[in-house]
């Protein structure tokens, strides 16, 4: 008999009662159970505790966050360029630097033409309209399309399926292949321009979990190395791999993003992050002649007083819905680009009424005339969870544990991605803007689901019946409900 | 459906008993052969070849009280034995390092002199089981028998995976120690 049939003999000859038992094994009646007994060994050290607990809150520390969630622009913010990441020691993002056998191969290049900026206006437009739906806490808001769109990308690559048609369809407006994409956006990061006045840098990255039996496939990883320069890592996924991470993006966001993930849970095999870095003089600054607080009427309609900036540009927009302008950094290839809607009352309507069509045609349109204008200074950070906003979108397998097909990444265990976090900041001021965003797609071990899913949340029929006979004493339906 | 009626479907040679069993038990049995494979579509053919299994050994069995223990022996040979035919040692990789764990603490195939002894050392292992702690008992078959990872059972009991890993240890220590004293050579 061989040692692996002996072992599945014995143990897999355990009695039925034991192994009912384990099957079904409750967790969390056994996680409570455990709770009350700690709770009442710990009883009496927890009413001590609680006093002390009590006393210490009382302590005036903590910052307390100005937001107070009504969209008001012009808050002081933490994170800030004071904290940046001089003393970083983290290497310089390049795949040869950080495992030397996934160096950079030339791939296809493809330059921007129609059909990719159709597809780009398309996609921000709508990662925008959406975050902008879904978010019911900060409506003041920044995302950076470029950088979900590439860290998403990046994961892409190793999808397959209808999880790569729906990461395609949701990124590329059902007109561009990944291939595409991957053409296209390699050679428009590689392209865009970077200076002393007006730099704007990006960063790649992908961490993977060399715990257990995890392997990434390696296609997926020269891939990304080739396409997007990303910076490979393996790394145990422990609280050194979070701060590894977070100075990262530390470092490549001038420390303008000086943390990115508060931890790793235990079935996270992979996280793949962009970040993106944006630091520009206005070609023409504006005037500074002490602070100039002028009214600003609110999203909620109340009018705070704000420090506002004063100056002339010669790029006016105007269609049916809005007026704006465009302002041009120190070199010409960025502007920035305002917009403010004709219909006073009604901000919401005009963010819907928006569409890629619409704004391409808006700033080709842009009329070269001597325009007055005047702008809040502000600086915020904004935090999204994308998850919810890709899946409105389209992006609904690559989130399902039971569905998402990510082989390409992995083919030793089932994997989804989990999260989707994006995170951004602003300064903009009387001598320029800096901004910066991160995107992190954490992708997790997904089991398949031991369970199955029945959620009434559409018209169903229903019955009581007697169990012993099986007839139905009384059987109905719900097909709707009123507000 | 209540597990009688679907024994009593495949009794009566109903085929919906297939159907009743897949959706009662499917995604489960799945998971087992999951855990011993680490491959989906293969898991699944498991998982269809268990209901012909089934379907061929009811009648003359009768699993009744324990069809789910019952279906789960067979996804689980099947697995095993999926496992070895397969030629990828990644695909083998978890049921030989569950094999790698275990022979720490039974006696080799070659110490067991007859299938009498082998049903001996099953009854040693029933009993060794039944004097666990429920939490330990249930740690212990979710590793040997269902194969569960260490991270999916931290999971599952809310343990780091040390304490895991500390529990299984010294159950099988445990177990050792308890053949050692029936005469066993370890």
């Amino acid at each position: 008999m061989r040692a692996d049939d002996f072992m599945d003999d014995i143990v897999g000859g355990a009695e039925e009662k034991w192994v009912r038992e384990a099957g079904n094994i409750d967790g969390n009646e056994i996680r409570k159970k455990r709770r009350i007994r700690m709770w009442s060994r710990a009883a009496a050290a927890a009413a001590c505790l609680g006093l002390i607990i009590f006393a210490v809150s009382r302590l005036p520390f903590g910052r307390q966050s100005a937001d107070n969630g009504s969209g008001a622009v012009g808050r002081e913010t933490s994170g800030g360029p004071e904290s940046t990441a001089q003393d970083s020691v983290i290497p310089k993002a390049q795949a040869a630097d950080l495992l030397e056998n996934y160096t950079a191969n030339p791939v296809e290049k493809k330059e921007p033409d129609d059909a990719f900026i159709r597809a780009g206006y398309d996609w921000a437009v709508r990662l925008f309209q959406e975050t902008w739906r879904q978010e019911t806490e900060q409506k003041t808001l920044l995302v950076s399309p470029l950088s979900v769109a590439t860290a998403l990308a990046m994961t892409a690559n190793g999808a397959r399926g209808n999880t790569l048609r729906e990461m395609e369809q949701v990124l590329g407006g059902g007109s561009l292949t990944l291939s595409d994409l991957n053409a296209y956006l390699h050679t428009y990061l590689k392209s865009l321009p970077s200076s002393e006045r007006a730099k704007c840098v990006f960063a790649d990255g992908i961490w993977f979990n060399d715990r257990g039996g995890f392997t990434a496939e390696e296609p997926f990883l020269q891939r990304n190395a080739d396409y997007f320069d990303a910076a490979i890592r393996k790394a145990p996924f422990n609280g050194d791999t979070v701060r590894e991470i977070n100075q990262w993006a530390e470092q490549h966001t001038d420390g303008m993003i000086p943390e990115l993930l508060k931890e790793l849970d235990d079935s996270g095999r992979m996280v793949l992050v962009n970040a993106l870095a944006f630091d520009a003089e206005w070609r023409e600054p504006f005037e500074e002649h002490g602070e100039n607080r002028q009214p600003f009427t609110n999203l909620d309609g109340s009018t705070v007083r704000t420090p506002t900036m004063g100056g002339e540009t010669y790029f006016y927009l105007e269609d049916d819905s809005c007026i704006g302008f465009e302002k041009p950094y120190a070199v010409d290839t960025y502007r920035f680009v305002a917009l403010l809607p004709k219909d006073e009352t009604d901000f919401e309507g005009f963010i819907a009424g928006l569409s890629g069509e619409k704004l391409a045609a808006l700033r080709e349109a842009a009329m070269v005339e001597k325009t007055v204008i005047a702008l809040p200074k502000f600086s915020y950070d904004y935090t999204v969870e994308l998850p919810a906003v890709l899946k409105t979108m389209g992006m609904r397998d690559a989130f399902d544990a039971a569905r998402a097909d990510l082989s390409g990444i992995s083919r030793s265990e089932p994997l989804y991605i989990s999260k989707v976090l994006h995170k951004t900041h602003i300064d903009l001021d009387s001598a320029g803007t800096r901004a910066a965003a991160v995107t992190a797609v954490t992708v997790n071990f997904g089991a398949m689901p031991d369970y199955r899913v029945v959620i009434l949340n559409r018209p169903f029929v229903y019955m009581i019946v007697d169990t012993a006979a099986g007839l139905p004493v009384f059987i109905g339906t719900v097909t709707g409900f009123s507000e | 459906m209540e597990d009688d009626k679907i024994i009593e479907l495949y009794l009566s040679r109903d085929e919906s008993a297939i159907r009743e069993t897949a959706a009662k038990y499917g995604a489960r049995l799945r998971q087992i052969a999951f855990a011993v494979l680490q491959d989906r579509g293969a898991a699944e053919e498991c998982e269809n070849d268990t209901y012909r299994q089934a379907w061929n050994r009811i009648p003359p069995n009768e699993p009744r009280g324990c069809l789910f223990e019952y279906l789960g022996r067979i996804v689980r040979h099947l697995a095993i034995d999926e496992c070895r035919r397969a030629a990828a040692q990644k695909r083998r990789a978890v049921y030989c390092e569950l094999t790698q764990e275990m022979a720490e603490c039974l006696p080799g195939p070659e110490d067991v002199e007859s299938r009498l002894e082998a049903q001996e050392i099953r009854q040693i292992l029933s009993d060794f089981l039944a004097g666990c702690p429920q939490e330990q008992r249930a740690v212990f078959l979710r590793r040997y028998w269902y194969f569960d990872s260490i991270a999916g059972i931290s999971r599952l009991f809310g343990y780091r995976e040390e304490k895991v890993k500390s529990i299984l240890f010294r159950m099988r220590k445990a177990l050792k120690k308890r053949l050692e004293k029936e005469g066993y050579t370890v």
